[in-house]
């Protein structure tokens, strides 16, 4: 169900029927289930992408997440295990568009990104965040899980991933 | 945000509950009450203080009006300690309405706060941290929820701001 924005009924106007189904039963609908996409790595996927990159990349093996929105807001959010060589920094952003990162709001991600950890030796730290997003235009977004490293690589494990985004 | 009523036998239907209770109501569900502040690469903040202290007042304190009883809160950031071991670190919590820690629901926070950060096993190595909650059984009405932080067991702390997002917020759900 789309949304549509309430209107103001004035003195001597007909309740119709399309004005109810339109304003009640679709707006109401719409509520019960906001615009949602949800990556979830199925268990029964090995896949372990390695990144070694120092500048974000996509994370290959999941999507780009699209939602259309009527708000302005979303939530975002990553649950992941990941492995990080030992002394090394890994991170993670959201580009959101192709063209900016949610940690800057620019083209450039901030240095340490949206999450990021610098590993004691080299382990599977978890790296679970939400983060809120404002200052969207109504309209289709797309949302590109991104990672990278100071050095040595970051591995992040398909089967324990889960990047979504939700209107909030 | 009007609470809903019961709309009686015979009773008409004007545009005034029209407007209050599906237009008026359906906006307040759509853009519920939610207050989030959001830094990018400020710099770093430390504390040194065992007991609850401000992060930044005059930038996280955060304000909503509620019709409802429950709201989540949230912090997100970035941290290191200044000493290598894993017994050190620093709590974070909630202040609501000057008065009550989220944490304990009292004027006095658990010895740990709402998340307690540990430190690494090597000085000075980032590591992000998230936590959520939902406070319950709050009253209609304005609520003002200030982020608070404390050390633990001798070590400095940091707020990583510098080259990263840091974000507190609240919402009513």
């Amino acid at each position: 169900m789309s949304w549509t924005n309430p209107k103001t009924w004035v003195l001597n106007e007909a309740l119709t029927a399309s004005d109810l189904n339109t304003y009640v039963r679709d707006n109401f609908s719409y509520l019960l289930n906001r615009p949602a996409d949800i990556f979830t790595g199925s268990a029964s996927d090995r896949t372990l992408v390695t990144i070694t990159s120092t500048t974000p990349v996509a994370v290959n093996n999941v999507n780009t997440l699209s939602i259309n929105i009527a708000s302005t807001r979303v939530e975002i959010w990553v649950f992941a295990r990941v492995a990080i060589d030992a002394t090394r920094l890994g991170r993670l952003d959201v580009f959101v568009d192709n063209s900016y990162y949610v940690s800057s709001l620019t083209s450039t991600a901030l240095t340490n990104g949206l999450w990021a950890d610098r590993a004691i030796s080299a382990n599977g730290p978890k790296a679970s965040f939400k983060v809120i997003l404002d200052g969207l235009t109504p309209g289709t977004h797309t949302f590109q899980l991104r990672a990278w490293v100071n050095a040595g690589q970051i591995i992040i494990a398909i089967a324990n991933l889960q990047f979504g985004v939700k209107e909030v | 945000m009007n609470i809903p009523r019961n709309l009686l036998v015979g009773e008409g239907l004007t545009i005034t509950k029209l407007n209050r209770y599906v237009r008026d109501n359906t906006n307040y569900l759509f853009s519920r009450p939610m207050r989030v502040v959001t830094s990018r690469n400020l710099s770093n903040l430390i504390v040194t203080s065992p007991t609850p202290v401000p992060i930044d007042d005059s930038l996280y304190a955060l304000k909503i009006t509620m019709v409802g009883n429950e709201a989540k809160i949230w912090i997100k950031g970035l941290f290191m300690t200044d000493n290598a071991t894993t017994t050190q670190g620093a709590a974070f919590d909630f202040l609501i309405d000057n008065f009550f820690y989220a944490s304990s629901m009292n004027s006095s926070p658990h010895t740990r706060g709402l998340t307690f950060v540990l430190g690494k096993t090597t000085a000075n190595y980032e590591q992000s941290f998230y936590c959520e909650t939902i406070v319950q059984n709050l009253s209609p009405g304005i609520h003002t929820f200030k982020p608070r932080w404390f050390r633990l067991i001798g070590s400095t702390a940091t707020l990583i701001r510098s080259g990263a997002l840091f974000q507190v917020g609240v919402m009513e759900i």
